[in-house]
């Protein structure tokens, strides 16, 4: 079960980034952790129109005009706009790929996503708690820790049936290879 | 009501591949204003619906990218229903659908009918059990609408399981054919739910690439997304 629901973290939206950064010709910098360790925050932050206006690029306008909208501020996100169909647009950092992902943190990363209703009470939670944890300095291993022991403790939900998430701007920022966004 | 329900029942997936090819290529608009008599009235000679073997598996096949197709479970049409021809180990089952589980209405008994697909191992314990079922009813010489009703029948006792959560199947394959009224559809993956609200995904909202279709006799919701690329990777257009 916990096993499970770990593996249910890394179905989150930006597995999806992950795969279409592991399909992608190795890039011409240096494959070595080019991102080692974190970045200064500001480097994450984006201006807060900004950052709406790229959230909501993720979906069509018949879905993202009445979603929620959250932004990245220095200790987590947060509800920038209330929505009223029960989606919830945002922005993904890298820190929400894998772990072990190679630009885990890149600070160019942005991931405009537009969740549904199932998937914003099931995915964000976990993409919450990372977020909160990494920004206040804790370490990865750290954070996988409290990530379980929150699962354990059912402080983070079981993925609902029916999640689902656009990923449709064209402005996003997925990876520094190929093109940077979505698949060529 | 009785001709609501036949007609939702009639709905297929194939009903989404002709709003898809509306969507996306634009092919589909000269189909539904296509001569509304039924050029196929009846199911014709059973041995115009059988394909050489061979040429069968290939098909089936390539529903799918090779990576999955190739270890996937293979089943070809026989006289009396579909029998399984390669034995697979991946959980994938590949099979080319024919016309009464995957056409319109106007291409029901079409002969020539082809869709070639690959579900998943959730999709093939759940989805195509319906098809199969209704298959061998076809080939046992049930009436449509007999076939019609002992689906439903089954699905309301429990004989044909509900979807189970992750049901989905191939649809990439650029060779088949899909009756006269859509030829051709475009590279897409189907997702099967048990009776789900459509809106959940966007599904059919402006500028969504998802399309949905609700059959609430069978207790099913599809939904559809095109993709880019066919099976063999080359670029769908």
């Amino acid at each position: 079960m916990t096993r499970n629901q770990i593996h249910s973290i890394f179905l989150s939206a930006f597995a999806l980034v992950v795969a279409l950064i592991a399909s992608r010709p190795a890039a011409a910098q240096d494959a070595k952790e080019p991102y080692p360790t974190m970045a200064p925050v500001e480097q994450y932050l984006m201006d807060r129109d900004a950052e709406i206006a790229l959230a909501r690029s993720a979906a069509p306008d018949a879905i993202s005009h009445d979603a929620s909208v959250i932004v990245l501020t220095r200790h987590g996100y947060e509800t920038a706009v209330e929505g009223k169909n029960g989606w919830v647009c945002w922005v993904g950092r890298g820190w929400l790929a894998m772990f072990d992902h190679p630009e885990f943190w890149n600070p160019k990363v942005r991931a405009a996503d537009c969740l549904n209703p199932p998937a914003a009470r099931t995915v964000l939670p976990y993409a919450y708690k990372r977020t909160e944890l990494l920004l206040a300095g804790h370490s990865k291993q750290e954070v996988i820790a409290a990530i379980k022991a929150a699962i354990d403790k059912k402080e983070l939900p079981p993925l609902e049936p029916g999640t689902v998430s656009y990923m449709m701007s064209k402005s996003s920022y997925l990876t520094d290879n190929g093109d940077h966004n979505g698949p060529t | 009501m009785r001709k609501k329900k036949v007609g939702a029942i009639a709905i297929k997936s194939f009903a989404l591949l002709v709003v898809l090819g509306t969507a996306y290529l634009g092919t589909a608009n000269q189909a539904m204003a296509q001569d509304a008599k039924t050029p196929y009235p009846s199911m014709a000679p059973i041995e115009q619906y059988l394909m050489d073997r061979t040429a069968e598996i290939a098909l089936a096949r390539s529903a799918a990218p090779e990576s999955i197709s190739r270890d996937a479970e293979v089943q070809v049409l026989g006289r009396h229903g579909f029998e399984t021809a390669v034995q697979g180990n991946n959980g994938f089952v590949c099979i080319v659908e024919r016309s009464w589980t995957s056409a319109p209405d106007p291409d029901f008994w079409n002969p020539k009918v082809r869709t070639p697909i690959c579900y998943n191992a959730a999709g093939a314990r759940s989805y195509l059990r319906r098809n199969l079922k209704r298959t061998d009813l076809i080939l046992a010489g049930r009436t449509k609408a007999q076939v019609d009703e002992a689906i439903v029948a089954a699905v309301a006792k429990k004989e044909l399981p509900a979807m189970e959560p992750g049901a989905m199947c191939y649809m990439m394959s650029k060779q088949g054919y899909g009756g006269d009224s859509a030829p051709h559809w475009p590279s897409h993956l189907m997702f099967f739910y048990s009776q789900t609200d459509p809106a959940i995904w966007g599904a059919g909202l402006p500028g969504s690439p998802i399309l949905a279709m609700s059959d609430t006799q069978e207790h099913l919701t599809t939904f559809a997304i095109g993709v880019q690329r066919w099976s063999d990777g080359t670029e769908a257009r």
